[in-house]
C-alpha cells in the first residue's frame, strides 16, 4: 500500500520535472516557435538569436532551477533533522542571509567581481557566512535547548547579517550596490551554461554526499542521546550535517542569491507525498520535490512571457506560506509532529 | 558492567563519588534515589553520555571510554523517559534503529537484522502494530516500541532512565513485567524509577542513594540491613516493606486502619 504510493508520487514528480523542464524551455520573453526551440536543442538550422536565447539563456536557466531546487530542500531536510525542527530550514535559520553577508563582503568591500577568481570569491564568502551562521546555532543550541528559541535565534542571526549588509550597501560604490540588488532579487538565471558543468557537479556531488547521512539522520530523529545509543558519532555526523547542509545553501546562494522557502516546504511536500520520515526514502523524494518545486518556481517567473521575468523570491513565499499555514494548522494530524 | 572507583558529577560539583558497583546480569537492578540526587547523572556516565571525573565504567573488563560509538551500542543498550520525535516512521523502521550498530552504511538491513526486529516486537507484544505509524501508539505502547528498539539492539546491558514515569499504572506493570522477562534472558537490566512498587513487584536487587549522601548503596530484599537502606533514601518517607512501598512519614489519618 505505501509502496504503490511511492511509485505513484515517484511517477508524478518526474513528470512533472519534464513538464517544467519542457515548460521552460518553450516560455520566455522572446516568441520562439516550439519547433524551432527542438531545432536549437538538436543542433539544426535556425536564428542565432533564437540558439542564443535557448542554449544561453533557457537551458541553463531551468538546469540551474532544477539543481537549486534539490540542493535547497535537501538543506531544509538536513537542518530540520539536525535541530528537529520541523520549521528550520536554510532561509529562516539565517544561513542563507550569512551567506548572503559573506557574498555582499565580496561584493560590496573588497569591490566586485571579475572574471572566474571573482566567482569564486563570492562561492568562498556564500560558504564562510553560511557556516557560520550554521556554527553559531549549533552552540546556541547545545545551551538554549528549546527548538524554538534556536529558530528565534536563528531569526535574528538573519536580521544582524542584514544590517551588516546594509551598513556595507552604505559605504560601497553605486555601481556595485545595483549588482548586490540584482543578486539578492534571487534568479536562476546567473549560471551560464559553460558555468552549468561546475555548477551541476558541486550540487551532485554534496548532494551525492548527504545520502551518506541517511542512517544517521534516522537514528536522529529519536534525538541526540537516542542516536549516540544507537552508535551514532554525534559530533562527526552534527560537523558533516552542519558542514553539508552549509555548503549546498552557499553553493546555491552565491549563484542564485538567496532563494526563501524552498528548503523549508520542499521536505514537508515529500513527508506529506510518501508519507514518511524515514530518511531512507524521504532524502530521495526530497531531491526530487527539490527538483520539481525549483522547476515550477523557474517557469513560473518566465511565465509573464514578453512582459519580462518575475524574481524567483516573488514566487517562492507565494508557493511556500500556505504550505506552511496549512502544515501548522494541521500539525496535530500530521503523524511526522507527534 | 562494573564500576571502578568511579566519581561522577560536573566540573567542580561532585554528584557521587568512589563508586565500586556491580550489576548483575540475568536480573533486573532499580536504582531509587530523591530527585536531584544524581541518578540521571551516574545513568548518563555509565552509558557514557557524560565524562566520568574520575574512575572507570567497565563493561566486560573494558573502560568504556576505549570503545568506540558502534562498539558501545553492542554492548549496551538506552531508553530514556521523554517522549521522542520519529512520529513519522512506522513502528518496525523505529525499532529496525537499534539494529544500527550492525547494519552497513546505508542501514540496509540483513534477514538476521529483520529477524531481530520481528522477535523484539514479539517480545513486546506489538507485533500487530508493526506497520503502524509511531505517532499512532499510545504513551505506553510508544516506550514498549523504545524498549523493543533496546531489545533489538541485542546488546549485554540494558540502562532505563524512568521508563514509566509518564505511564499509567497497568503501562508500568507491563513495562516492568517485560523487563523481567528480558533480564531473566541474561540480560543486565538496570533502571532508575521512582515507582518503587511496581519495580520490587520484579526484582530484588536496589541501589539506593540516600537522601543527601554521594554513595550509592547496593541492597538486596533478603538483607537485613534492607528496610533501613530504603529508609534513607527519602527525607519524608518511610518505606514500608509489608506493601513494597513507602508511605508518607505522617499519617494523616484518612485511611482506617485494618487489624
Amino acid at each position: 500500500m505505501n509502496r504503490s504510493r511511492s511509485i505513484f508520487s515517484i511517477a508524478f514528480l518526474t513528470l512533472m520535472i519534464v513538464f517544467v523542464f519542457a515548460g521552460c524551455l518553450f516560455t520566455g520573453a522572446a516568441d520562439i516557435p516550439a519547433d524551432d526551440v527542438l531545432r536549437a536543442l538538436t543542433g539544426g538550422e535556425i536564428r542565432p538569436s533564437w540558439r542564443y536565447i535557448v542554449m544561453e539563456t533557457r537551458l541553463p536557466a531551468v538546469l540551474t532551477a532544477l539543481l537549486s531546487g534539490a540542493a535547497l530542500a535537501v538543506a531544509g531536510l538536513q537542518l530540520q533533522t539536525l535541530f528537529s525542527n520541523p520549521l528550520a530550514g536554510p532561509s529562516i535559520l539565517g544561513v542563507s542571509t550569512g551567506a548572503s553577508l559573506g557574498v555582499a563582503v565580496v561584493m560590496l568591500a573588497l569591490g566586485g567581481v571579475a572574471g572566474a577568481g571573482g566567482q569564486l570569491a563570492v562561492l568562498a564568502g556564500a560558504l564562510a557566512g553560511a557556516v557560520l551562521v550554521i556554527a553559531a546555532l549549533l552552540g546556541m543550541a547545545s545551551t538554549v535547548r528549546s527548538a524554538t528559541m534556536v529558530l528565534i535565534v536563528g531569526i535574528l542571526l538573519g536580521y544582524l547579517s542584514s544590517s551588516a549588509i546594509a551598513l556595507l550597501n552604505f559605504f560601497s560604490s553605486r555601481e556595485g550596490v545595483h549588482n548586490y540588488v540584482m543578486w539578492g532579487l534571487g534568479s536562476f538565471s546567473g549560471v551560464s551554461l559553460s558555468q552549468i558543468p561546475v555548477y551541476a557537479m558541486l550540487t551532485l556531488s554534496l548532494t551525492a554526499v548527504s545520502l551518506l547521512f541517511v542512517k544517521p539522520m534516522n537514528a536522529l530523529l529519536l534525538g541526540e542521546r537516542y542516536a549516540m545509543s544507537a552508535g551514532v558519532n554525534i559530533r562527526m555526523v552534527r560537523n558533516g550535517l552542519l558542514l553539508v547542509s552549509g555548503a549546498l545553501t552557499a553553493v546555491v546562494t552565491a549563484w542564485c542569491g538567496p532563494i526563501a522557502f524552498i528548503g523549508l516546504i520542499v521536505p514537508h511536500i515529500s513527508r506529506l507525498a510518501f508519507r514518511t520520515s524515514n530518511h531512507r526514502i524521504l532524502l530521495p523524494a526530497t531531491i526530487l520535490t527539490g527538483a520539481a518545486v525549483g522547476g515550477l518556481c523557474q517557469w513560473i517567473s518566465v511565465s509573464p512571457g514578453e512582459w519580462g521575468i518575475l524574481p524567483v523570491n516573488a514566487i517562492t513565499p507565494v508557493i511556500g506560506v500556505p504550505i506552511i499555514i496549512y502544515i501548522i494548522i494541521k500539525r496535530r494530524s500530521i503523524a511526522y509532529f507527534n | 558492567m562494573t564500576t571502578e572507583n568511579l566519581t561522577v558529577g560536573y566540573g567542580a560539583r561532585v554528584v557521587l563519588s568512589n563508586l565500586d558497583l556491580r550489576l548483575e546480569s540475568g536480573r533486573v537492578t532499580v536504582l531509587i534515589g530523591a530527585n536531584g540526587s544524581g541518578k540521571s547523572t551516574l545513568l548518563r556516565t555509565l552509558t557514557g553520555h557524560q565524562p566520568a571525573l574520575s574512575g572507570n565504567v567497565l563493561l566486560d573488563g573494558t573502560p568504556i571510554t576505549s570503545l568506540k560509538p558502534a562498539e558501545l551500542a553492542r554492548r549496551l543498550s538506552l531508553v530514556l523517559t521523554d517522549r521522542t520525535g520519529g512520529g513519522g516512521l512506522r513502528v518496525k523502521e523505529l525499532v529496525a534503529v537499534g539494529r544500527h550498530p550492525y547494519s552497513g552504511f546505508m542501514g540496509r538491513l540483513s534477514e538476521t537484522d529483520r529477524q531481530a526486529v520481528e522477535h523484539a516486537l514479539e517480545a513486546v507484544g506489538l507485533s500487530h502494530k508493526s506497520d503502524d505509524f509511531v505517532s499512532s501508539l499510545s504513551d505506553g505502547e510508544r516506550q514498549k516500541a523504545m524498549i523493543a528498539r533496546a531489545v533489538a539492539q541485542d546488546t549485554a546491558v540494558m540502562v532505563l532512565d524512568e521508563p514509566t514515569s509518564f505511564l499509567d499504572v497497568s503501562a508500568r506493570f507491563e513495562i516492568m513485567e517485560l523487563l523481567s522477562r528480558i533480564a531473566s534472558a541474561g540480560k543486565s537490566v538496570l533502571l532508575s524509577t521512582h515507582d518503587i512498587a511496581s519495580a520490587l513487584a520484579v526484582t530484588d536487587t536496589v541501589w539506593a542513594v540516600p537522601y543527601k549522601g554521594t554513595e550509592v548503596r547496593a541492597v538486596k530484599a533478603s538483607d537485613p540491613d534492607f528496610s533501613s537502606v530504603m529508609d534513607s533514601v527519602y527525607p519524608s518517607a518511610r518505606f514500608d516493606i509489608e506493601i513494597s512501598d513507602y508511605r508518607p512519614l505522617k499519617d494523616f489519618g484518612f485511611h482506617e486502619k485494618n487489624s
